[in-house]
């Protein structure tokens, strides 16, 4: 076999298909990876089990939380899990505002990130914080998600990390919002 | 000889002041003068291609776009260049006969024939004589892609003629593979043929361009054998799998240079998992999943172990036309 560029490109090609195939499998099999070739993505929806809640309610089990008071700070506290190391590129709490509303209530809800050093030296650290966008009161009404996007922060050590999402209240308020979770983006790079 | 102020001023002078210590300041004012004289001859002469040296049509023919042949003696290059615009050269640039008389001028003799086939599979040829011709419809299938629309895309071609010491290098383990050693002067896919040469035909289609406007010269074509193998679709990548194997997609017999880098830009293809690659001898592997080394050895002998902080989407191949070094 005569010496070509052939010669060399058609073992390199092999390995780049076989590299690719292995990248695409890895992208299908966990769930949202893999969005961008080079940096894996992966979307991990979390329940709002919480550590703590006050003026919330939890209905359907462990999978959805539900205000009950307009109390300005009713709040829900989720643990969020985390991978060993990576960053947390978006998170997004995923809402519905209760249907009866006449107006967008006066303070609309809430998400926050917080750290927590694992020894318990202090508070939480805000990460990270985003109020509803919602614009009508229609799309308030439907489901939609209060988006904390672009944090890539990279994960600390061996902190936890955990979400508060506070409920609305003021004028024109009302209880029924409901919290089905959290869909949050880790990232490799 | 010509006559110069040195020569003549002996004739327009006494003796005395020619003489002695008169001829020492005359004979150095004279120098003087020649050196001014040969050099406004010299600049006059510049712009004149048939009456000029070699460095100066080297400034000439990088100027009007004109590449000098690899072996073309200096008058038949000074008449291309006073040639440059008329009645072809750049009055006719965009024209496949206009890129051709180009290609064909620098190869010389060692060509048979040049060629130019666009996706449609309309092709004109050249011979070193100049004698031209053309015919179309040629069924050509580069990568399976529609000529809609992806029509302004063409290949040039380079048959050698025997004896033009341009041909396959020697076998994987040959002595006299790449003259031995790894060196900038070899290409990687045949003897006879520098990285200058290459760059000379891809310079062609850069800048002042010898192609139409908005088409695109994908590959050169280098057929060391005289065969005329159709491509069948599978050769916009160097390899294919054919039952579960990666082997050589295109024509073995010939060579290939990529005229455009993004031609020879690969990500991989995820639909395609081959068992087995043919490698460079020739025999096929399929990798050991019991191994994972954690270095290679890469062939200017440097060890490498791969960086995990990048992933690259892509990678530019070589090419025939790559210095092997």
């Amino acid at each position: 076999v005569t010496v070509s560029a052939s010669s060399f490109n058609v073992p390199f090609e092999a390995l780049l298909d076989r590299t690719a195939w292995l990248h695409d499998r890895m992208a299908k099999l966990v769930p949202g990876a893999g969005a961008t070739l080079g940096a894996v993505t992966v979307v991990h929806v979390v329940p709002p089990q919480h550590i703590y809640q006050n003026g919330f309610g939890v209905i359907n089990g462990p999978f959805a939380a539900q205000q009950s008071s307009t109390t300005p700070g009713s709040n829900v506290i989720v643990a969020l899990p985390r991978p060993p190391s990576g960053k947390i590129l978006e998170i997004q709490a995923l809402v519905k505002g209760a249907s009866g509303h006449g107006a967008l209530p006066a303070t609309k809800p809430k998400c926050e990130l917080y750290r927590q050093d694992y020894l318990m030296t202090g508070s939480g650290t805000l990460v990270a914080t985003a109020t509803d966008s919602s614009a009508t009161v229609g799309a308030y009404e439907a489901g939609h998600v209060i988006d904390l996007f672009a944090i890539n922060h990279t994960l600390v050590g061996q902190d936890f990390y955990y979400l508060i999402l506070t409920g609305e209240s003021g004028a024109n308020s009302q209880t029924g919002l409901l919290l089905s979770g959290f869909a949050v983006y880790w990232g490799d790079v | 000889m010509a006559t110069t102020f040195q020569t003549i001023f002996r004739f327009l002078t006494p003796s005395w002041l020619h003489t002695g210590e008169g001829e020492k300041v005359l004979g150095s004012l004279a120098l003087t003068v020649d050196a001014f004289l040969e050099r406004a001859l010299q600049g006059l002469e510049a712009r004149f291609p048939s009456r000029t040296g070699d460095s100066a049509l080297k400034l000439t023919g990088l100027d009007r776009g004109i590449l000098r042949g690899r072996t073309e003696p200096r008058d038949h290059y000074a008449a291309r260049l006073i040639a440059w615009r008329y009645p072809r050269g750049h009055r006719t640039r965009g024209s496949a006969f206009a890129l051709l008389d180009q290609v064909g001028n620098y190869w010389g003799d060692a060509l048979v024939y040049a060629l130019t086939i666009d996706i449609r599979g309309d092709v004109h040829t050249r011979t070193p004589d100049g004698t031209e011709g053309y015919f179309y419809g040629f069924a050509f299938n580069w990568d399976g892609a529609p000529a809609t629309p992806n029509w302004g895309r063409f290949w040039l071609g380079l048959n050698i003629a025997a004896g033009s010491g341009i041909a396959a290098w020697g076998n994987f383990g040959d002595p006299a593979l790449w003259h031995g050693e790894l060196n900038p002067d070899d290409t990687i896919g045949q003897t006879g043929v520098t990285p200058s040469d290459v760059r000379a035909m891809v310079r062609l289609f850069e800048g002042r361009a010898w192609k139409p406007a908005g088409t695109r010269a994908e590959w050169l074509i280098v057929n060391l054998d005289g065969a005329s193998p159709s491509p069948d679709g599978t050769w916009g990548r160097w390899s294919k799998n054919s039952g579960g194997t990666q082997v050589a997609s295109r024509y073995a017999g010939w060579r290939f240079w990529a005229l455009s880098p993004t031609v020879n830009l690969q990500a991989g293809d995820s639909s395609n998992f081959p068992t087995l690659s043919t490698l460079v001898d020739g025999s096929t592997y399929g990798g050991d999943p019991a191994s994972f080394p954690l270095t290679t050895t890469l062939p200017d002998e440097s060890i490498y172990g791969g960086d995990p902080a990048t992933f690259p989407a892509s990678v530019y191949l070589v090419d025939d036309g790559s210095p092997t070094l």
